[in-house]
């Protein structure tokens, strides 16, 4: 009788990493980052993060860019949406991270006006210049946390624009 | 507590966005990482993998302990960096953690790089303390490896849980069909 064609197969292999760091017999529920590392490393990142509005103005030309190329070239549109697109990912992600949420929220949207079945519209294109703008005043204006006032109104002034062109 | 050391450690950092990469790096190094290599295209990551696994000397690495890469990167984003690692047959280590990090938050997201073989998924924003609580998740994880006709990587059952689903996993360590590598 033939044997059974194998289907599965599992392989149990050590992990030799929590050993490598930790010593023998180390494991996740005994072993911990040492807490002053952990806060050395926390001033570093804080300190780092802080550079992020300089930093990220590179990103913010080419988006401003990007937009100018949907204001100006319709039939370039559909591809340059997707350009946009990207980077409003890429804020999203990056804004909380580097204390600045306002950029996460209207990148969140702005992520949303450019997907695939997204309006090529003159208006539509006003809507995502607006976003554009809301981002560059959140961090030209070193806008953290939720702004405050000045944040809800940079939100007022994105909805504003959103209702006028939609 | 034991406090862990990871001197000891390389690690790969991709991300094609330099500031990310430097972020990363010194958050990694912050933690104690001695040996931290970093890149902004897979293409050059993939590059240094396989010197690793050819010519470790030359490499200036005996062994890569974990792979941390950005998903979103052109021409090669995350996924198909981490599609090469588990599954290309020049790959010199199949089974290496792979931390995938990732603005895409959404469960069809995460559900996709989990098919794919990913280790853990870090999601952004993030901070020093989640970064911290994933390399321990990488160095500290047990599971076992799983190969399937259709998926190669971690075993995507971290936990025992009832399900409404169908059970898929009909064969147990018995069945003949299964077969079972130790170390």
């Amino acid at each position: 009788m033939n044997k059974p064609k194998i289907t599965v197969r599992f392989y149990r292999i050590r992990n030799r990493l929590m050993e490598k760091a930790g010593g023998i017999g180390a494991n996740m529920e005994t072993s911990v980052f040492p807490r002053h590392v952990l806060q050395e490393t926390e001033e570093l990142f804080q300190e780092m993060i802080s550079d992020y509005p300089d930093w990220v103005q590179e990103t913010l030309n080419k988006l401003t860019a990007l937009v100018e190329v949907c204001i100006n070239f319709e039939d370039k549109r559909i591809v340059t949406y997707k350009q946009i697109q990207e980077i409003a990912h890429e804020m999203k992600g990056q804004g909380g991270t580097f204390g600045y949420p306002l950029v996460s929220t209207f990148g969140d949207s702005l992520y949303d006006f450019t997907g695939p079945n997204a309006g090529l519209s003159d208006s539509h294109v006003q809507i995502i210049k607006a976003h554009t703008d809301a981002m560059k005043a959140t961090i030209n204006g070193r806008i953290h946390g939720d702004g405050g006032q000045v944040g809800q109104e940079l939100k007022a002034m994105l909805a504003q624009a959103i209702k006028q062109y939609t | 507590m034991a406090e862990l050391d990871l001197s000891g450690f390389t690690i790969l950092v991709v991300d094609d966005n330099n500031y990310m990469v430097s972020l990363l790096r010194q958050t990694l190094a912050g933690l104690g990482v001695g040996n931290i290599k970093t890149f902004n295209d897979a293409k050059d990551a993939i590059e240094f993998v396989k010197l690793v696994g050819e010519n470790p000397v030359k490499a200036g690495a005996m062994q890569i302990d974990f792979i941390v890469s950005n998903w979103q990167m052109a021409p090669i984003d995350g996924l198909m960096f981490l599609r090469w690692i588990r599954t290309h047959k020049d790959s010199p280590n199949r089974f290496i953690p792979f931390l995938m990090v990732t603005g895409f938050g959404d469960k069809e997201k995460v559900e996709e790089a989990r098919d794919l073989g990913v280790s853990e998924v870090l999601a952004k924003p993030f901070s020093v303390n989640s970064v911290a609580d994933k390399v321990l998740q990488i160095i500290g994880t047990k599971r076992q490896f799983v190969q399937t006709a259709t998926y190669f990587g971690p075993d995507r059952r971290r936990q025992n849980l009832p399900f409404a689903g169908d059970n898929r996993r009909i064969l147990t360590d018995k069945d003949p069909q299964v077969k079972i590598i130790y170390e």
